[in-house]
């Protein structure tokens, strides 16, 4: 029996819905999706296709930063108003980031909650505290990084605007959503090696 | 926190229509449905694990690959006609909640299909007809397929005669898109004799098969000349 050959219209079909999945794995990506979604939706992506236009529900702002990451995002916005750097980040991808670390930091907030009512003289219960302490202030640290990187990106994105060259930094807003996002991954070893 | 495949697995099966409930807005759908196609992945598969079975060896693996695509495909194409078939009817429906419908309606029908391979395997392996294993195969996912439209069903808002009418259409549309899949993907049965191929040229569509199949398991074997229908068939004439 003949296998079925490579046929033109088969082929453009499906390399036409392998260029659309990319389109839409990359737009749930850059809105804040899990890497899982981005990832089916290479091979399922009709199904996905609501997500595009969707708005992820805001995240509420309960940790300790969360006045801090509103106000250095906003003011990151107001510094991209200008044409030169207006095609740095686009608003799905500062929205992105702004609920990545709110998300970050409400798991911050709740941690010391935790912390706050888990006080007691047990010392199997104080070691365990000691070590999500260790592992809050590594988290606290890392978005603390990551808010400092963006006051320095408005400031250089300012200064590169008067010499026309603002677009050498549209690389460094990816890493920083990149970094902002493996937040979680870090949080999560730090406790996997805590409860170990 | 995100449940387990086997604990989403009995959610799907036990009570469909709140996990579509409760996952529609984006974030939780992202979260759901890479898990729901994962869940239909793993069950699709070894369903076509236990249909390849009937000719055994490489088989297995080309059907256990090939089921969840039969699955996933008629999906991934009927839900633009099915939206505008219920809009047609007077039902607006998001799309985000009938798509999440479909999918958890997809992952019931394959985790189904999964729980009729145990008999279905019994059955190929006391050696029965090749067109009887085909037929069993049509049935079972016929079978398996009920419950998981039953999933759309609930999640169609309308009332009377309205929501019989969109309905009946959404069971033709996936029957069509489903048969004419699977006749696409096949051979998923082979016969223990015949040499395996992953995919076979397109030829005549699955309604000739069908009833070409059942004549045969009743002991009517006649010729079949069958002639390349369709987009694919005239590709496939252009060829030779």
């Amino acid at each position: 029996m003949d296998a079925l050959g490579p046929a033109p219209l088969p082929t453009l079909l499906a390399t036409l819905y392998l260029v659309v999945g990319l389109v839409v794995a990359g737009q749930l990506h850059r809105g804040g999706h899990p890497a899982t979604a981005s990832v089916s939706a290479l091979v399922a992506w009709p199904v996905l296709l609501p997500l595009t236009r969707a708005r992820p529900a805001p995240v509420a702002a309960t940790g300790p930063l969360a006045g801090r990451i509103m106000a250095c995002l906003q003011a990151l916005r107001r510094s991209l108003t200008d044409p030169a750097t207006a095609t740095l980040a686009s608003g799905d991808e500062l929205a992105g980031l702004e609920r990545t670390l709110l998300a970050a930091d409400a798991r911050l907030g709740l941690v010391d909650r935790i912390l706050d009512e888990a006080r007691s003289d047990d010392p199997a219960l104080t070691r365990s505290a000691e070590r999500l302490s260790r592992a809050r202030e590594r988290s606290a640290a890392e978005i603390e990084a990551v808010l400092v990187e963006l006051e320095q990106l408005r400031l250089h994105a300012a200064m590169l605007v008067l010499s026309g060259e603002a677009s050498t930094l549209q690389d460094r807003v990816s890493r920083l959503v990149d970094r902002a996002r493996a937040i979680e991954e870090v949080a999560a070893m730090d406790l996997g090696q805590a409860r170990a | 926190m995100n449940p387990t495949l086997l604990e989403l697995a009995t959610r799907v099966l036990r009570d469909p229509l709140s996990l579509v409930e409760s996952h529609e807005d984006s974030e939780a759908y992202a979260a759901l449905a890479p898990r729901l196609l994962l869940l239909t992945a793993l069950a699709a598969g070894t369903f076509g694990a236990t249909v390849g079975s009937y000719r055994g060896g490489i088989q297995v693996f080309y059907a256990a690959a090939k089921a969840p695509v039969l699955l996933i495909l008629p999906l991934l194409v009927a839900l633009p006609a099915i939206r505008s078939l219920w809009a047609a009817g007077g039902t607006e429906v998001p799309m985000a909640r009938l798509a999440l419908g479909g999918l958890v309606g997809l992952a019931r029908t394959a985790l189904l299909a999964a729980a009729c391979s145990p008999a279905l395997w019994l059955l190929y392996s006391i050696g029965v007809d090749y067109h009887v294993a085909i037929l069993l195969l049509a049935a079972s996912l016929g079978l398996a397929a009920l419950p998981g439209l039953h999933v759309l069903a609930m999640i169609h808002p309308g009332h009377g005669l309205a929501r019989v009418v969109a309905l009946a259409c959404t069971v033709a549309v996936f029957g069509l898109l489903g048969a004419q899949s699977g006749w696409i993907l096949r051979p998923f049965v082979a016969r223990p004799t015949a040499e395996v191929a992953l995919l076979r040229p397109v030829e005549a569509d699955v309604f000739d098969a069908l009833d070409t199949s059942a004549a045969s398991a009743v002991g009517q074997y006649g010729q079949w000349e069958v002639e390349p229908t369709g987009a694919l068939g005239k590709l496939r004439r252009g060829e030779e």
